[in-house]
């Protein structure tokens, strides 16, 4: 684990000869997040099964270790086990950084890849990744305070951050934008987070380092180092959901060569219906599997390569209650107390309307450094996304795609870095291609017509760090060229070449104070422009479950935005760490889809119409986080955010904007025996506010009303010879409570899932 | 310079390997509804159209209604065609074929007529809707709906039934 693994050797001036074992090994175990000694982590040599207990100083010794190779592994409360390979010749002293605060503020060293230190952004804590191994990526995110997600239905969710998703938050998958059908609400972001060893949510002024694709924040993926340790490790999951019966086995396993480190992960997926409390919901499942393969080369102290190639293959299923309707069926359906379409029986069939999505990715990297300060970086990938919407059809039709869109994306990137100790500048440029075309065998008119997108883009940015005061500043420029084939509405259709000449320009500065060593304020202020996406130019169609035509302008202009962001974080030592962060979100000529006045005439009924347009908005709110400190067993953490976004101009609602939301967690873990280790118990309360601020005439109907709901787990692991065996057990929606979410599209068909036991094993080794 | 750089790159890059995109044939469109009822040589047939040839933008639909004489039982045939391409394609054979997958639904004239009773059955002895029997009974005005759904379950009333809705369309009906 990266987060983990910031390791420092201190070589004694001791030398020793022969093979006899008089070595020592000292060190100390401090928190990542706080930099604070970690007390109570058990440091165990796995070839010498023995172990010890680090002091109030975080410090730990063994003594009488013989010359050698040995594995070290660190377990403390609260964190996932990390552990180093290490050859021993000498007296050696260790300083090990172990995740503790997973959920507080980071500042996290990717390795080969140089990051400000005044970030805001927040990891997700690798026991979720390990403890829910189902969830999506929006699933996933949504752990981090202010973000949450927009869902169609069950397994298809992409994540909303500070209010924005889609063109507006850039997911980013091991350092590459990930390029894909990403504009509708129906299209999930194509990416499999199991294969990440971390995932970070960027929210400040680091987002610009993305380009305009960033302008509401980033995620990102990163696989993470691979471990120098010349065994084979990893480990083997299964999971099982109650709710779909889902099944899930994940493999990730990773060795080092002399220079070669090599790592392979690899996942599969199937579910059935879903289900509410009172009923199934028909054709929910999905089918999924993917993989990842990772190389690094140390072709010299000085120059480092890396190969990465990832799929992912998803093929959900829609809810059948929630078919293309119009405004007549949409009331049926309000009116009928059950959902239409469904079936009282459980399968694991999928058939139209689903999706089928392939994503593949390839990426080379290399590093060289060119002195002890100056590091040089380049790097090519290749994407390639290929999605098909089937529907209900007459004839034979339904096995043909209504939608079949392929995409082609390519990124060259060189970079110059140099880490002095008064200034730290990253400068490169990059160069995006996109390639986006569909199917003429559809024999339907295609939501988005083809079109080439190219972006060529300069970019740098300097920190210049100080004791108490730290300030980044970071620009970046892209020029960028859109040819569309845009469809005409009248009859007889036709293709129009139509192209764009934009420029996307964003400022950031960041101050970092640390006045004191328990406070630390930052201010992020980010200016950014953003040229319309070919979905908002010249989207046309019907969205699947979704009752209303959407139609794009020919005509828009770009956006520009202003984001501040004022993020204070607090330790109240032996209480609680209190983080604090309050934006402000201003959006010139804002794009969005907004309901036109007149219904919409055809030959399946009347549609309201959804037209993008732009308008002043404002976006502003608040997220606190609170974690505990007062004792090592007993945890308690809570969560809440509150957003609110308005027209500037008449100081009306925008549509879709989260509720308000608070989460409370309480954690207690148990002592650890020879053989049981972590055992923890957990109970979650979170509770969404009923949408106050909507937007009358956005919407068909008022947003759902609030619940609280209850969840509850319990893990543990235990130890089998030197590996590890991890088993978790936990229950979501305990009470099997009916309720419906604003942010989920498929809200007027039907209730959100009901009670879901997960189980989860996993074998380390 | 960098600037000049930068978007020939840019440009050669969209620029190159250009190809020419076609649009799809929209074969499985249905642009024209017509809904014909005849009442014998004496009285004459009643035309109701619904058209609307280029889809669901562009222009709107044009509607046509027609008069029938009240006292008068009226056979009806539902047309349904795409005449977006050329020749125009008969969607009616489509749902003719598959008929247990579809069912027209005649709601909201019952002002001036009797409901109207569909005389043709699919395979499974569940209505179709193609060939129906309307019987105007009053002079005034009303509104016409024919809904046609897709996977509907049959068995149910429209407001139950669920399925896909394929069509739905209003023709204003005037019984003298």
């Amino acid at each position: 684990m990266k987060n983990c693994a910031l390791i420092l050797f201190l070589a004694f001036a001791h030398w020793c000869t022969g093979q006899e074992c008089y070595i020592t090994i000292s060190g100390r175990v401090m928190d990542r997040a706080t930099h604070e000694p970690l007390e109570f982590t058990t440091v165990e040599l796995q070839e010498y099964k023995t172990g010890v207990l680090s002091d109030s100083l975080g410090q730990f010794v063994f003594r009488n270790v013989c010359p050698g190779s040995v594995h070290i592994h660190f377990r403390h409360i609260g964190c996932p086990v990390e552990g180093i390979f290490v050859n021993i010749t000498r007296d050696t002293g260790i300083l090990f950084y172990l995740e503790h605060h997973g959920e507080l503020l980071h500042e996290i060293k990717v390795e080969g890849q140089l990051e400000s230190s005044n970030n805001v952004q927040q990891a997700i804590s690798t026991a979720v990744l390990q403890e829910r191994p189902h969830a999506s990526l929006a699933e996933i995110a949504s752990e981090v305070a202010g973000v949450t997600m927009i869902k169609n239905g069950s397994g298809i969710s992409k994540p909303i951050i500070h209010g924005m998703y889609g063109n507006r938050v850039a997911v980013i998958n091991n350092g590459i934008l990930q390029a894909g059908q990403q504009w509708g609400a129906d299209h999930a972001p194509e990416v499999d987070p199991l294969i990440a060893s971390n995932i970070t949510v960027v929210k400040g002024s680091d987002a610009i380092e993305y380009g305009s694709q960033a302008l509401g924040g980033a995620i990102r993926l990163d696989p993470g180092p691979i471990r120098q340790d010349p065994h084979f490790h990893g480990d083997i999951m299964y999971g099982y959901e109650s709710n779909g019966r889902a099944h899930l086995i994940a493999f990730k396993g990773n060795r080092s060569f002399s220079k070669i480190d090599v790592r392979l992960c690899a996942s599969m997926k199937r579910s059935g219906d879903h289900a509410a409390p009172n009923y199934f919901l028909t054709n929910t499942g999905l089918k999924a599997w993917s993989g990842a393969l990772q190389l690094n080369y140390r072709a010299s102290d000085a120059t480092k390569h890396h190969f990465y190639y990832s799929i992912f293959n998803a093929a959900p299923g829609i809810f059948a209650g929630a078919h293309i309707s119009n405004l007549t069926d949409l009331e049926q359906a309000l009116a009928s107390e059950t959902p239409f379409n469904i079936s009282d029986q459980f399968s694991y069939t999928i058939v139209p309307p689903r999706q089928a999505v392939t994503h593949q990715l390839l990426k080379y990297a290399g590093r060289r450094f060119v002195n002890a300060t100056t590091s040089l970086e380049w790097s090519y990938a290749a994407q390639y996304n290929h999605r098909k919407e089937y529907d209900i059809r007459r004839g034979d039709r339904s096995a043909i795609p209504a939608l079949d869109l392929r995409l082609w994306n390519h990124v060259i990137e060189v970079k110059r870095n140099i880490e002095g100790p008064r200034v730290i500048n990253a400068t490169g440029l990059q160069f995006r291609f996109a390639d986006n075309f569909n199917s003429y065998e559809t024999g339907i008119l295609p939501l988005i017509p083809d079109y080439k997108e190219g972006y060529a883009g300069v970019f740098t940015s300097f920190e210049f760090p100080g004791e108490n005061l730290t300030w980044n500043a970071g620009g970046r420029y892209d020029l960028r060229l859109l040819r569309s084939w845009a469809i005409t509405m009248n009859f007889p259709h036709q293709l129009v070449q139509r192209d764009h000449i934009d420029h996307e320009s964003a400022l950031a500065v960041g101050l970092k104070m640390t006045p004191g060593e328990k406070a630390t304020t930052r201010l992020h202020i980010v200016g950014a422009r953003r040229s319309p996406a070919p979905n908002e130019l010249y989207s046309f169609g019907l969205h699947q479950g979704i009752a209303g035509i959407e139609e794009g302008d020919w005509n828009l202009q770009s956006e520009t935005s202003l984001k501040l962001i004022l993020d204070q974080s607090l330790e109240i030592e032996h209480l609680a760490h209190v983080q604090v962060s309050v934006y402000s979100h201003t959006i010139f000529d804002y794009m969005y889809l907004r309901p036109e006045p007149e219904l919409r005439l055809t030959i399946r009924g009347a549609f309201p119409v959804y037209r993008y347009v732009q308008e002043d908005a404002w976006i502003r709110g608040l997220d606190v986080l609170i974690v505990s400190d007062f004792s090592h067993r007993l945890e308690w953490s809570g969560k809440a955010s509150f957003i609110r976004g308005t027209r500037l101009q008449d100081d009306t609602d925008l549509a879709q904007m989260p509720p308000t939301q608070f989460n409370s967690s309480l954690a207690w873990t148990f002592k650890d025996s020879r053989r049981w280790k972590s055992v923890k118990i957990n109970i979650d309360v979170s509770h969404l506010a009923e949408q106050m601020f909507w937007d009358e005439e956005a919407e068909l109907l008022k947003p759902p009303a609030s619940y609280t709901l209850l969840n509850a787990g319990f893990s543990t692991g235990f130890a089998a010879g030197n590996n590890m065996i991890y088993g978790s057990v936990s229950i979501e929606n305990l009470l099997d409570l009916s309720y419906r979410n604003y942010l989920n599209r498929l809200r007027y068909f039907a209730d959100e899932e009901g009670r879901n036991v997960r189980v989860v094993l996993r074998y380390e080794f | 310079m960098k600037y000049v750089f930068m978007v020939v790159i840019t440009a050669a890059i969209v620029g190159a390997c250009d190809r020419d995109p076609v649009l799809p044939n929209e074969e499985e469109l249905i642009t024209t509804l017509t809904y014909t009822l005849n009442a014998g040589d004496s009285i004459g047939t009643a035309v109701f159209t619904f058209r609307d040839i280029d889809g669901d933008g562009g222009q709107p639909p044009v509607i046509s209604g027609d008069t029938l004489v009240a006292g008068f039982f009226y056979s009806g045939t539902i047309t349904l065609l795409n005449e977006s391409v050329s020749p125009a394609e008969n969607i009616t054979e489509e749902i003719e074929a598959e008929a247990e997958a579809h069912r027209f639904y005649f709601t909201g004239s019952s002002v001036t007529t009797n409901p109207i009773t569909i005389s043709d059955v699919d395979g499974n002895g569940f209505p179709v809707g193609l060939s129906t029997v309307l019987h105007a009974t009053t002079a005034g005005n009303s509104v016409l709906r024919i809904t046609l759904r897709h996977n509907a379950d049959k068995s149910k009333p429209l407001e139950a039934a669920g399925g896909e809705t394929d069509i739905e369309v209003e023709f204003p009906i005037v019984v003298r």
